[in-house]
């Protein structure tokens, strides 16, 4: 593939993944065949006696009450809302889902629930991680691939199993393709 | 999602299983498919661009989260193919199956409808999870520890059973 049509590739494959996104977002409420945030944000008192879904970070919880206030994300802001016969063990600043019947006044009768974060503190512990996830793939990467000027394309470094050391068997990269 | 690290040694592991039979599996590819693994976490973008307020500045609907399901594995995976010069077949092949890995493993995680995200769009139908677990519990990584960890001994044990 010549660069100019790698180029134009790109620019195609980028101006498709910009379509996608925009068409996810578009049909969400298509998708969902229960009312989405922003649809209960715009509306709520049109999908009272629904059943749905809703992802939410913990306020408050009585847990003698057995009730928990949560702030609930959509696209213009956020709502509070209030889950009845929720029974998890969380703190303020987790997050939870919750699955049950919408109830008038912005309540929800849980029916069944998932604690995701149990206290909002599990936001460093995966950043973390996932920054060690982000240097093993380039470890593993460079250790088999190098970039190679002459054609601008990733290619395998020479070498038999383990090292970096070729020893006669060098697959070369690239130079057949480029004009 | 479980972490970044998660979907890479899971994707690690599962791909240098299968190198054990696909001869032309070798060590490069299966570093391809490790990096590949990665795509459904780019939506993680969101942390420092919004997509509500990409979506508000430039007046149409828009959702990074796309990226972060088949189809967006297919597109961002064949970006990234792009590349690999004239390699970009094989290579388009690894990325799809560590993303596609990365995308099964997230489809596991617990959901209070029993349904997982739309991982399958534009396929529009949530499947059903077996909600094995959350997002934030370290059992993940350590399952996926072990799992690599074992793959990698057996590997050796193979002795680069690459042709």
């Amino acid at each position: 593939m010549s660069h100019r049509r790698r180029a134009a590739v790109a620019v195609l494959l980028l101006a498709a993944i910009f379509g996608l996104c925009v068409h996810y977002d578009a049909t969400e409420e298509r998708r969902w065949d229960s009312p989405t945030s922003d649809e209960l944000a715009a509306e709520y008192d049109a999908h009272v006696g629904e059943r749905t879904l809703v992802f939410g970070t913990v306020e408050r919880v009585d847990s003698d009450a057995r009730t928990a206030t949560v702030s609930v994300e959509h696209d213009g802001g956020e709502f509070a809302m209030t889950l009845r016969g929720f029974d998890r063990d969380v703190e303020p600043g987790g997050t939870v889902q919750a699955y049950g019947t919408l109830e008038a006044g912005r309540t929800m009768t849980v029916s069944e629930s998932v604690v995701v974060n149990p206290d909002g503190g599990a936001a460093l512990y995966k950043y973390a991680v996932s920054a060690v996830g982000a240097l093993g793939i380039l470890a593993l990467f460079f250790r088999r691939w190098r970039v190679d000027p002459a054609t601008l394309s990733f290619v395998p470094r020479d070498g038999s199993a383990g090292g970096d050391a070729g020893d006669g068997t060098a697959v070369r990269g690239g130079g057949t393709d480029d004009a | 999602m479980p972490d970044l690290l998660s979907h890479v040694l899971f994707a690690y592991a599962l791909l240098t299983v299968a190198s054990w039979r696909v001869d032309r599996l070798t060590d490069e590819w299966v570093a391809v498919g490790v990096a590949g693994a990665a795509i459904p976490d780019l939506i993680k973008v969101e942390i420092l661009v919004d997509s509500a307020a990409v979506s508000r500045a430039l007046g149409v609907p828009f959702d990074v989260g796309a990226v972060g399901t088949l189809a967006g594995v297919l597109l961002v995976g064949g970006l990234i193919a792009l590349a690999f010069g004239r390699r970009w077949r094989p290579a388009y092949a690894a990325l799809v199956a560590g993303g596609g890995s990365a995308l099964v493993l997230d489809g596991l995680r617990a959901y209070a409808d029993g349904r997982a995200g739309f991982w399958l769009y534009p396929v529009p139908w949530r499947p059903p999870t077996p909600s094995l677990y959350v997002s934030s519990d370290p059992r993940v990584l350590a399952v996926a520890v072990a799992v690599a960890a074992g793959v990698a001994l057996a590997d050796r044990r193979v002795g680069g059973a690459e042709a």
